[in-house]
């Protein structure tokens, strides 16, 4: 049976927020978090609030899925108090003193209430308040009667001594907790971070965009039961499904595709206030994204970036490099870094990798040859490939890629003017995509029949992202979605800061 | 477990090997095992009722016992001088075998005519014996466990671990001839898992399958955790720890560390990296070994927890793939985290009267954390 | 409905015989630069049946033709649904690709239906070498309520272009009856996989998937300068080919097997023939493969007689890739993995011989300054979409050891099969010569 793409109207709305999206541009090139309070030394520690509360997130096959998450609740709030799947990105900065005071306010249904608290993998933590648990100091619930106050608060205390890409999640009965929701990450910026020449390590390892690809799956069998029956109920045991676990549900930041094609933050709609976060990368041909990939519940994804290999720089938060041969200069990459083109995200790890592209190679023009007689109906606008200088260096001697400021940086010159070398069918031979712009050239578009396309309004090269376990890439039986987005390379004439 | 105690708190700083958590002592280049018919009691289970049906191979004692004594993890093996023989009793009804990948036994394999049955040379069931000899061992940790129908076998039980030093103290040669792969202490986690369904089935022969293979018990070193669980001796502050991890189940565990130092990952399967991979947790599939060095700084318990959430165990929502690793320093016999008079009072039991230890453990300086 | 499907491709030939052609502006078409019959092969010079009437300029047979590129390779694939048979014997409807290259273009669309492959076509490639690939869809014969585009994603590609990517959602996918040609430079030597990427949940668990790999530059010019290390592949009195272009011959090999690993989900499979709804959410893999086939198909030579619903080229199997590796001891053997089941991880396990990884993802693994990120170690863990260059060295082996799936759950042909089956090879290795 075949399950039309964008047939419900759920669907359509997201869609038109997609297109409104990429025609106004987004917002900066860095990663959505909160910063805290504080300027991180040990007496005016980085401080966040969070509480962990109980409500519903959504999926695109018009699902809701009890869950439980991490609310910031600092003053001012950054998502109105809400729990939020996933938890706050919390972004500070390397050798800062950071405090995570944790609250517990679920309270279930059936009248359970489970203790919830944080561990923080690759940090040293000192925790104090609350109870002792398994793995770390745990908050219980607010209106358990007789508790002393401080059982109720758990603070969370590290120094952020290494700059990486880390994770938080709860560190009670993780199993079930971070199933239900509670998992984030954390970013750590090296010391003497500035965003307007950002760095994930420092030297060495510079970028212009980041994107943040926090990777989960859930299994909606345990959410219900446990909203149902409660999470100590042996109702839950007798599913298997913490034995057997069997997730129906993929999430990139914390949404299903094509929710996490939409805006961020409230703007994304009402459906979406408990998943502020969205995944829609893009780029410059030639620019250097950092991807941040995290694999935030318990199942490995393989993680398949159409368009080109990504260099992975990092694990765990550790830069791959030998240390030896004195400090990185700029733009030499780390020494033991290597290059793949699926990033395995396993649970609990983190990965930074490096993607750049620029269609070298190709052996015809990407921008078009302007006279190219295939394409008489909707030609391509002329255009020079100017190389002068270096672009890392900005002067001579040439590297082999149009200028900046010129009609196509970062254009692979040797290709220039070469011609489009196959003949495309007639359309009615054609099925067409919703980001085909109806030309084979970046930055043009070409007609299409009515109805076709519309999602790529700028002509930008299109890449789906995506887990290549392609049992992830739908929504609980219906096909598309789950862990998928498109990668947009846009033209440099696109403004996408 | 004071045995355990003793040997951990004998060590002295440089190069003697701390014993595992399976308390079986070191023993000689023939080793003499036997594949017996065991069964295990899952934690809160009631004995004669929920007994879960075993395959082990136990140390030989000369004749086949009567089933049903407690299943573990085959003895840990340790042979010294790069060679190695098992006798194999076979007391099962059914052909059984070992092999040790990673290490090829000597006698070249038949070649096949039609369908395998087991990777190696299988030895008839019940009273059949066998013999297994590997040479030239390659340095590392392995996993040693039956060849026959493994895919029924091995979930039985039917696996135990076996190290080879390169030398006391030493995991794997050393290209740069330095100390890089020298340790102190060292910790044995072996992973593995059972399926109650597939291990209680009368039919010998079925096997576990993609769409009915289903575990609920999950196990380092035989025990699913139970708290309050024994922790597992995990060296000194300031000293060096080899953790050893093995994962004989048919899934893939990922055993992380909390609040402490990073690993240095530095082998896989009796390989030596070319470059340590620094990392807070390990990917351990189906069958895969680890050895990642570690240097704890503080005393403490260190939870090591399978990041795949495999932390259930049977009917009970906790358990399973969590471990504490004990750093503490020399001279804590009891295992408090703190060296005191308790301690000397059992150094005297243990060792008796007027006998004096050729090092004075509790002057041994580990900087502020140890006196 | 086993009656309609009967009457069904019968049907659909009186209307091709009634109508002299597909249905109206489809065109199975071929584009290669120097083919002059549409074949899908470059012809060096012209014949009798290939020169162009009328001849206004004299050409005679045996002249060359100016358009033949050494350096241009073409391939036709069909595309639609097939039968393969799985290791215990039991037929499975799949679709796949097949290899009509050197099939005249009028004849693809009768030829292809029923034809394909599991795995699909192997592709071998030179680093240097343009090509250029031929999509034809001919339909879903025993899903005639199916209008499926197909597409072909060369997986892994470095800086792919959108236009050629082979990804519907951002590009063009092929309808029923017509072609769509692909152009690719290979740029990059290594191991890379290729698939359909329309609906890819479900047509890659059906079965549209196969090995591609680019062997390196370095086999034609040899390294250091020396020509003694010219490849055999190339006609040199090297080793048999370099993995890439490792400038040391440090990725030398003797014999080379590609490994692709799979598995099949029945009850996915068996709706899709009874024309039932796809259960995505249940999909799990009973049938692991490795080149298609369960064990102890992997290791024999001739591959399992097709179902008699199918149409294979060969007129007997649909499954022609084994997975034996054999090898006379000395041999350095490279395996070339890649996995792309599609609804979970494999662990492929080596215990009796060591695997030295040289290559991942279509990469020597090397740091960018020149270190040897090369390992050692007996067993892969392989996601989708992952490939990894192996190279055993068999000095001083012998007799036969194995290469298996260590999640040992799927060392079996379905539920009911008995016996070891499922996601396991031999590796043979005979007495040095």
């Amino acid at each position: 049976m075949k399950y039309k793409l964008f047939s419900n109207s759920h669907s359509l709305f997201v869609w038109a927020a997609v297109l409104l999206f990429l025609l106004a541009g987004s917002a900066t090139a860095a990663i959505d978090g909160i910063s805290g309070t504080g300027t991180g030394t040990p007496a005016d520690p980085v401080t966040f609030d969070l509480t962990v509360k109980m409500n519903a997130i959504s999926t695109a096959d018009g699902g809701s899925v009890v869950f439980w998450g991490y609310a910031d609740t600092s003053v001012p709030p950054s998502n109105a108090n809400r729990p939020q799947y996933p938890g706050p990105t919390l972004i500070v900065e390397q050798g800062q003193t950071v405090e995570i005071i944790l609250t517990n306010e679920l309270e279930l249904l059936t009248g359970a209430t489970p203790n919830v608290s944080i561990v923080f993998p690759g940090q040293q933590v000192t925790a104090t308040g609350g109870v002792s648990g398994l793995l770390t100091r745990e908050a219980q619930t607010t209106d358990v009667p007789g508790t002393p106050e401080d059982e109720s608060l758990v603070t969370y205390t590290f120094i952020a001594t290494n700059p990486g890409t880390y994770m938080y999640h709860s560190g009670t009965r993780p199993e079930l907790q971070v199933e239900m929701g509670l998992l984030g990450a954390l970013i750590v910026r090296p010391a003497g971070f500035n965003p307007l020449n950002p760095t994930a390590y420092g030297p060495g390892t510079e970028y212009d965009r980041e994107f943040l690809f926090l990777l989960s799956e859930m299994d909606p069998l345990i959410h219900e039961t446990v909203f149902a029956y409660g999470p100590d109920a042996p109702e839950l045991m007798e599913t298997d499904a913490l034995s057997d676990y069997f997730s129906k549900y993929w999430f990139m930041n914390g949404r299903t595709a094509p929710d996490n094609m939409g805006n961020a933050g409230e703007s994304a709609g009402s459906l979406l206030l408990y998943q502020p976060y969205n995944s829609l990368p893009r780029m410059h041909p030639g620019e250097r994204m950092l991807m941040r990939v995290i694999g935030g519940n318990r199942e490995m994804h393989p993680f398949h970036h159409h368009g080109n290999h990504a260099r992975v720089i990092a694990r765990d938060g550790r830069l791959l490099d030998t240390g030896t041969g004195g400090p990185l200069a700029p733009g030499e990459d780390p020494d033991l870094s290597f290059e793949v083109f699926t990033i395995n995200s396993v649970p609990g790890e983190t990965v930074d990798a490096i993607f750049e592209w620029t269609g070298k190679g190709l052996n015809w023009d990407v921008y078009g040859v302007s006279d190219d007689p295939q394409f008489a109906t909707d030609p391509p606008l002329p255009h020079d490939c100017t190389d002068l200088v270096d672009n890392e260096t900005g002067v001579a001697p040439p590297d082999g890629y149009g200028d900046p400021g010129t009609d196509t940086p970062w254009e692979y010159c040797a290709d220039h003017l070469k011609m489009f070398p196959t003949l495309l069918p007639q359309k009615l031979d054609l099925a067409f995509g919703g980001w085909y712009g109806g030309s084979p050239f970046l930055g043009s578009m070409g007609a299409l029949p009515p109805g076709e396309g519309g999602l790529n309004p700028n002509g930008g090269f299109s890449y789906m992202w995506h887990s290549h376990t392609e049992k992830e890439l739908t929504n609980f039986d219906i096909f598309p979605g789950g862990m998928l987005t498109m990668l947009i390379i846009e033209g440099w004439n696109v403004d996408i800061d | 477990m004071k045995k355990t105690i003793l040997m951990h708190a004998m060590l002295p700083v440089l190069a003697i090997i701390c014993a595992v958590l399976v308390a079986s002592p070191s023993v000689a280049q023939v080793f003499e095992l036997a594949a017996v018919e065991t069964q295990w009691l899952p934690p809160g289970g009631t004995a004669d009722v929920d007994e879960i049906r075993m395959w082990g191979f136990i140390e030989d004692t000369g004749s086949c016992p009567a089933p049903g004594s407690p299943w573990t993890p085959g003895p840990v093996l340790r042979p010294t001088d790069g060679s190695l023989t098992i006798n194999l009793r076979n007391c099962l009804s059914v052909p059984v075998s070992i092999m040790i990948p990673g290490q090829v036994a000597t006698g070249t394999p038949e070649p096949l005519t039609g369908r395998v049955q087991s990777f190696t040379t299988e030895t008839d069931p019940f009273p059949a014996t066998g013999i297994y000899i590997w040479t030239g061992l390659n340095a590392g940790t392995f996993i040693y466990h039956s060849g026959t129908n493994p895919g029924r076998q091995v979930p039985m039980g039917l696996y135990g671990a076996i190290i080879v030093d390169n030398a006391p103290g030493e995991a794997y040669p050393d290209p740069a001839a330095g100390a890089a792969f020298a340790y102190n202490n060292e910790a044995l986690l072996l992973y593995s898992e059972i399926d109650p369904a597939l291990n209680n089935d009368p039919d010998t022969l079925e096997v576990a399958r993609p769409l009915t293979y289903s575990p609920k018990y999950f196990l380092i070193n035989g025990q699913p955790f139970d708290a309050p669980a024994s922790p597992v001796p995990a060296g000194f502050p300031g000293a060096r720890t080899l953790i050893r991890f093995a994962n004989i189940g048919l899934k893939s565990y990922m055993p992380l560390i909390l609040n402490g130092p990073y690993m240095k990952v530095i082998a896989e399967d009796g390989h030596p990296y070319p470059y340590a991979k620094e990392q807070y947790m390990v990917n351990l599939a189906p069958g895969k070994t680890m050895d990642a060095l570690w240097d704890p700084t503080a005393q403490g318990n260190f939870p090591i927890f399978d990041r795949s959430h495999h932390l259930v165990s049977g009917a009970s929502s906790e358990g399973g793939m969590l471990a504490l690793l004990q750093v503490s320093c020399p001279g804590d016999f009891d295992g408090d985290l703190d060296v005191d008079g308790t301690d000397l009072e059992l150094y005297g039991d243990i060792f008796g009267p007027g006998v004096v230890p050729a090092l004075d453990v509790f002057s041994l300086n580990f900087g502020s954390i140890c006196q | 409905m086993e009656t309609y499907r009967r009457y069904l491709l019968p049907l659909l030939l009186l209307l091709v015989v009634m109508f002299g052609t597909l249905p109206v502006g489809a065109a199975i078409s071929v584009q290669c630069p120097g083919d002059l019959d549409g074949d899908a092969i470059p012809d060096p010079v012209y014949t009798a049946e290939t020169i162009p009437d009328p001849n206004p300029d004299g050409i005679l047979v045996g002249d060359p033709n100016p358009d033949f590129d050494p350096n241009v390779t073409c391939m036709h694939l069909s595309s639609g649904d097939g039968y393969i048979t799985m290791g215990d014997g039991r037929p499975m409807y799949m679709f796949g690709f097949s290899d009509v290259t050197g099939i005249p273009e009028d004849n693809v669309f009768i030829d292809g239906q029923l034809s394909h492959e599991f795995p699909s076509p192997p592709i071998a490639l030179r680093e240097g070498d343009v090509f250029w690939l031929t999509l034809s869809n001919v339909g879903m014969v025993d899903r005639p309520d199916l209008f499926d585009p197909h597409t072909v994603h060369y997986h892994g590609f470095p800086q792919s272009s959108n236009i050629y990517d082979g990804l519907p959602e951002s590009g063009l996918s092929i309808k029923m009856g017509a072609s769509l040609t692909y152009y690719y430079l290979n740029n990059d030597p290594g191991t890379y996989m290729y698939h359909c990427h329309v609906e890819a949940t479900e047509h890659m668990q059906m079965g549209m998937l196969g090995s591609l790999y680019v062997d390196p530059i370095q086999n034609q010019t040899g390294f250091g300068g020396d020509p003694n290390t010219i490849a055999g592949k190339e006609g040199g009195p090297g080793p048999t080919g370099y993995v890439y272009n490792d400038g040391d011959g440090s990725t030398a090999y003797d014999v080379e097997f590609a490994l692709q690993l799979g598995g099949f989900d029945s009850a996915f499979h068996d709706a899709s023939v009874n024309t039932q709804p796809l259960p995505f959410a249940l999909m799990k893999a009973d049938y692991p493969m490795i080149n298609g086939r369960g064990y102890p198909d992997t290791v024999a030579p001739v591959g399992p007689p097709a179902p008699p619903e199918a149409r294979p080229l060969d007129g007997f199997s649909t499954q022609k890739v084994n997975a034996l590796i054999e090898a006379a001891a000395g041999d350095r053997v490279l395996l070339r993995l890649s996995n792309l089941e599609v609804t979970r991880y494999f662990t492929l396990g080596s215990p009796g011989i060591p695997m030295r990884v040289v290559g991942k993802d279509a990469k020597l693994l090397r740091g960018p300054d020149g270190i040897d990120l090369s390992y050692t170690t007996h067993s892969l863990t392989f996601g989708g979409g992952m490939s990894y260059d192996v190279i055993l060295d068999t000095t001083g082996m012998s007799g036969t050891h194995f290469l298996y799936a260590t999640d040992l759950n799927f060392l079996v042909n379905g539920e009911t099969d008995d016996g070891i089956g499922g996601m396991l090879t031999e590796i043979r290795i005979a007495p040095a010569p």
